[in-house]
């Protein structure tokens, strides 16, 4: 970040840098880019809500799943949503700026600052997964009586994101790179600069909630993993492997921060003290030194939590870290506490 | 080229060998060690064939996370069934700079061997017991071997760490521990005793693989045990 903002930079919100007194954001939550690819497949249906929300096309006839058919397609739908996205977001912040300025923050400014309009995606492993199971597996969609493809079968092995394998964390690196450049082509209000994150806190579980089954093999309705996280449990070399995978999203194109959590057992990390501190310096350097942007360390063991779980009382200060914020367990709601027990723990083997 | 036969990779290993380790397991075991946690890699040549050059360009992927202590491990299964294979990895180690650590039971001392130990930096040694009759009866092996491998560490000066699995009934005993001790005296290579306790989370492989687990009715050493023979080190 030093290169891009100076000394003089601070983190807002969770991982957002920007110079202190000259730059401002206007903040706007994320694109669900999982339920993007469903829908573009589904030719504008949402199955989930039952609706027709985006631009009408036929629903894909195939056998399975073609790869470049499918990009294509979804192509369509990642230009119609950016420029609905960008367009949304001005409506916002105009009206904003028109009944809720924050006369006392801006004060604290330079007079001419400058801006940025945060925009954000969820899903993003997801989408890498599913892109490609339908290029190295073989995809078939299932449709339903009304005949939107609901659901899918999958046969064949298939390179996952998070085990350090190009041919699945190119695709991730691409799609942030697809979806900023789409997201630029639309001005956006007081001509602010268009930045992106990959950073859900734990709204992975809601956007999951309301995205049906994917190509990659997630149920309908699942979690999807936090931030750019990996998809829990589908890590075959270990940590940094994992950690890999992430590094390779670019910071150029995700200015509003790439969100890692990290959750490993004291026992993985060495066995005394002095060994798991000094270990843990190592996998920080080794991640940086990657050109990676921000990661949560959690050391702690599942057991904890699932303790933690059913006797809350017992752990009135159990803080943990889930993208930028260190929060209590026990004030999150139960659903997301059973994701933050079900998120991979490296452990030791 | 000489192809190896590989079980599997851990990108993480943080507890085989100094720092952080990058750590390939080998396919193929002649013991049959009634502790083993790692069943699935007894069976000779069914795991996935790599070349040195293949695994290295893995390897130094996490070169970055190494620091100046860690570095590749061969692990397994027993990395000395393979020593032409392992020999020219660690051979490929040397030229980008990673260090190399073998991590064996120590059984197999070969003209073959031999070489591939003058590209070793670290043993992490397995002596899985100090009592030859147990070393026989639940090792399928002689003591003498590993204790002539031993040697041979000792005589090219090569930094040796003696590790053992702590079963209970069997070798949780102080007379062990004092005899452990006295074979780290007696070889000044060994710089640093390991004792790991015992754990039964494999017993699910031996349930997969369809075979007894044969300490599976012996408990896991508690905490006390370790703290207590720990401190007799």
């Amino acid at each position: 970040m030093r290169p891009i903002y100076g000394d003089d930079y601070a983190i807002a919100c969770c991982v957002s840098a920007m110079k202190l007194g000259k730059q401002m954001q206007f903040f706007g939550a994320r694109c669900n880019l999982a339920k993007l690819l469903l829908i573009a497949i589904n030719g504008g249906y949402d199955t989930t809500s039952g609706i027709h929300i985006g631009p009408q096309m036929p629903v894909m006839d195939c056998e399975k799943l073609d790869y470049d058919e499918v990009m294509e397609r979804y192509d369509i739908y990642i230009k119609w949503l950016s420029n609905l996205y960008v367009n949304t977001m001005n409506i916002i912040h105009y009206m904003h700026d028109k009944y809720a300025y924050e006369k006392i923050q801006m004060a604290l400014h330079d007079t001419d600052v400058e801006r940025f309009m945060a925009f954000g995606i969820a899903g993003l492993s997801v989408v890498a997964d599913s892109l490609s199971a339908i290029r190295y597996a073989e995809v078939t969609p299932v449709k339903n009586k009304n005949g939107f493809i609901e659901d899918f079968e999958i046969s064949g092995n298939f390179p996952k994101y998070g085990n350090d394998d190009d041919r699945v964390d190119l695709i991730a690196k691409d799609m942030t790179h697809r979806f900023i450049t789409e997201l630029r082509k639309t001005p956006a209000y007081r001509h602010a600069i268009h930045t992106l994150s990959v950073l859900t806190i734990t709204s992975n579980v809601m956007y999951g909630k309301n995205t049906g089954a994917t190509p990659d093999g997630r149920k309908a309705f699942a979690p999807f993993a936090p931030g750019a996280n990996p998809m829990h449990n589908r890590e075959e070399n270990g940590a940094l492997a994992s950690l890999n995978s992430v590094a390779k999203i670019s910071y150029d194109d995700c200015r509003d921060g790439v969100s890692n959590t990290f959750s490993i057992t004291p026992d993985a990390l060495g066995r005394d003290e002095g060994e798991r501190i000094t270990n843990l310096v190592s996998i920080l350097d080794g991640y940086f030194a990657k050109k990676a942007h921000h990661i949560n360390v959690n050391v702690l063991n599942r057991e904890t939590l699932m303790d933690a779980y059913e006797n809350p009382e017992a752990y009135p200060n159990l803080t943990i870290r889930v993208s930028g914020y260190a929060v209590n367990f026990n004030k999150l709601s139960r659903e997301q506490q059973r994701e933050v027990i079900n998120r991979t723990f490296h452990e030791a083997i | 080229m000489t192809k190896g036969n590989v079980h599997s990779f851990q990108s993480l290993g943080a507890l085989d060998g100094p720092g952080i380790r990058f750590v390939v397991f080998m396919q193929g075991c002649p013991l049959r060690c009634g502790c083993c946690h790692n069943p699935d890699t007894w069976e000779f040549g069914v795991g996935a064939e790599y070349t040195p050059e293949e695994i290295i360009a893995k390897a130094v992927r996490y070169k970055e996370y190494f620091g100046t202590e860690g570095g590749i491990t061969v692990s397994g299964g027993e990395p000395l069934l393979q020593p032409e294979f392992t020999k020219e990895l660690f051979e490929l180690c040397k030229n980008e700079g990673v260090g190399t650590c073998l991590d064996t039971s120590g059984c197999i001392l070969t003209d073959q061997v031999k070489d591939l130990l003058s590209v070793t930096d670290r043993v992490l040694l397995d002596i899985k017991y100090t009592d030859n009759k147990l070393y026989c009866k639940h090792v399928g092996c002689e003591l003498y071997k590993v204790l002539e491998f031993l040697n041979y560490l000792n005589e090219k000066s090569i930094p040796v760490t003696l590790r053992q699995v702590i079963i209970p009934t069997l070798n949780d005993n102080e007379e062990n521990i004092l005899r452990l001790r006295t074979i780290a005296d007696n070889h000044p290579c060994v710089d640093k005793i390991e004792l790991l306790p015992f754990k039964k989370i494999c017993q699910v492989k031996y349930d997969n693989l369809g075979i007894d687990f044969p300490f599976g009715n012996i408990p896991q050493p508690s905490k006390e045990t370790m703290n207590l023979l720990n401190s007799l080190i």
